[in-house]
């Protein structure tokens, strides 16, 4: 059964709409639990319409919730204590939130801009030493070493979710500190590969465009980097964007 | 011209389903997205290894612009696959058999860009779609059908197929008929402040990811290795 929810949970998005998010997703990955636990009848619909209730969450925590969700829904199943429903209710909402939160900031807003990172990094590097395999790499090495960790919260999520129940709230929460250490982590490595990496490949760029790639043109390089990183708080991307092909074409006109 | 716009839309819509409906495995992220296109795109034109090298430098650099770009609750953000497959297209398509210019990127990946915004937009568009789906599955549901979920997946995902393969291929025809014509109407100023932008473009995306990155007192950090690996470079 729980291999069944775990390939249901990659669906978790498939229907996602303004009014009840991941609802549908929910259910699809609860229906081996519905058609398990209630074959059929009233108790099989009420199962169903609990779970097309409003759901959202990060997709790939969502599968701990899950867990928890179907081993609260076997209990109920054999006791019929109504009071588990209610459990249901409260916990989707409580940890949907929670776990959304610590999601995002460690998917959405770490690993995935420091996997890109490496990626970009190993891609590139094969575009100067023109080796082909090496562009391969960087792509190949993005998509393996990012689905690493995913892949395991999901799986290994799921199983918590359904072996400890409200337990697996606990873990997490101890775990907390290390997932934050880690991102701090990852946000000082990122720091210095993107700093080294910038210096060197800006230099390379002005020279390929036909500039001197000298210390000069690395500082300035270095201040436009920051410019854009602090004014990116301000304004939008497209706004920058726009900025820098003004600043280009006006610089194109002056030194002629 | 439209085969080829037909065949990228529909590759595109297929890896973009990864993006949200299935799985977010993280292929449709320009990096990937752009060298499969690329090489599909390469093997159409008999070179398929000139179509990759493609595919990858325009996938890297909008890679590089939307390295920070999710959607946190019920935000939209902008569609990263489609700029990246559309800038992929266009540039494959006007290169054939030529040396690419720097200002054939530079344009490129900024017609890339404006399509990602409208790519948001679209998805704006399914979400809202997806919500009359729910809607019209909600009777089935409330009777108790179990075939109704699936049902409602599948129509989910021929709805996302259909909308991203049309506006993939609206968007790569206007950019195969439009950006040549404009780059012959400009003058070689502007071609020239098109190619010196690459640069800019790149110290831009490693803005955008410093801020992604970024932290209160990570500034100075950053600046310091910056400084210091600059002066190493000097020696």
């Amino acid at each position: 059964m729980l291999g069944q929810i775990f390939w249901r949970s990659l669906f978790i998005q498939c229907v996602l709409n303004f009014d009840k998010m991941q609802n549908t997703g929910f259910a699809t990955a609860m229906m081996p639990v519905i058609k398990r636990l209630f074959p059929q009848g009233e108790e099989q619909k009420k199962a169903l319409l609990r779970h097309f209730e409003h759901f959202n969450t990060q997709p790939y925590v969502a599968s701990i919730i899950m867990g928890m969700i179907a081993a609260k829904e076997k209990e109920y199943a054999s006791s019929g204590d109504t009071k588990i429903l209610d459990d249901i209710s409260r916990l989707k909402e409580q940890t949907a939130r929670a776990f959304a939160a610590l999601g995002d900031m460690f998917f959405w807003g770490t690993w995935r801009p420091f996997i890109s990172l490496l990626g970009i990094v190993i891609v590139y590097s094969g575009i100067i030493l023109k080796e082909t395999w090496l562009m391969g790499a960087g792509a190949a090495v993005f998509l393996i070493v990012y689905n690493l960790i995913p892949l395991m919260v999901r799986w290994y999520g799921l199983r918590l979710g359904y072996e400890k129940q409200e337990g697996a709230i606990e873990i997490i929460l101890k775990a907390k500190p290390v997932i934050q250490k880690t991102i701090w982590w990852i946000q000082c490595i990122s720091l210095t590969i993107l700093a080294c990496f910038g210096t060197f490949i800006s230099s390379k760029t002005i020279a390929t465009l036909g500039g001197q790639g000298n210390l000069i043109s690395s500082l300035l390089s270095g201040a436009i980097v920051l410019w854009v990183a602090v004014t990116l708080r301000r304004i939008s991307i497209s706004k920058v964007v726009i900025l820098i092909i003004l600043i280009s074409a006006v610089q194109a006109y002056v030194f002629k | 011209m439209l085969l080829y716009a037909l065949i990228v839309s529909i590759c595109y819509s297929l890896i973009n389903l990864d993006a949200t409906a299935i799985a977010q495995t993280m292929v449709s992220r320009p990096i990937v997205i752009s060298l499969l296109i690329g090489s599909v795109l390469g093997l159409l034109n008999g070179d398929a290894a000139s179509g990759a090298g493609i595919g990858i430098t325009i996938g890297v650099f909008l890679e590089f612009f939307w390295i920070n770009i999710s959607s946190l609750g019920s935000s939209v953000p902008a569609n990263a696959s489609i700029s990246s497959a559309v800038a992929t297209a266009v540039i494959c398509y006007l290169s054939k058999g030529a040396q690419i210019e720097p200002y054939w990127i530079t344009s490129g990946l900024v017609y890339g860009v404006c399509c990602g915004y409208a790519g948001g937009r679209t998805d704006t568009l399914l979400r809202a779609l997806n919500a009359r789906l729910v809607n019209r599955a909600t009777p089935f549901v409330e009777k108790g059908e179990l075939n109704a979920i699936n049902r409602l997946n599948l129509q989910a995902i021929g709805v996302s197929l259909a909308i991203n393969t049309l506006l993939c291929f609206v968007l790569i025809i206007v950019g195969i008929s439009l950006l040549p014509v404009l780059l012959k109407c400009f003058p070689q100023e502007v071609l020239a402040a098109l190619k010196n932008s690459l640069w800019l473009f790149l110290l831009v995306c490693m803005g955008i990811a410093l801020e992604a990155f970024m932290t209160k007192k990570s500034v100075f950090y950053f600046g310091a290795v910056w400084v210091i690996i600059s002066l190493i470079g000097l020696i």
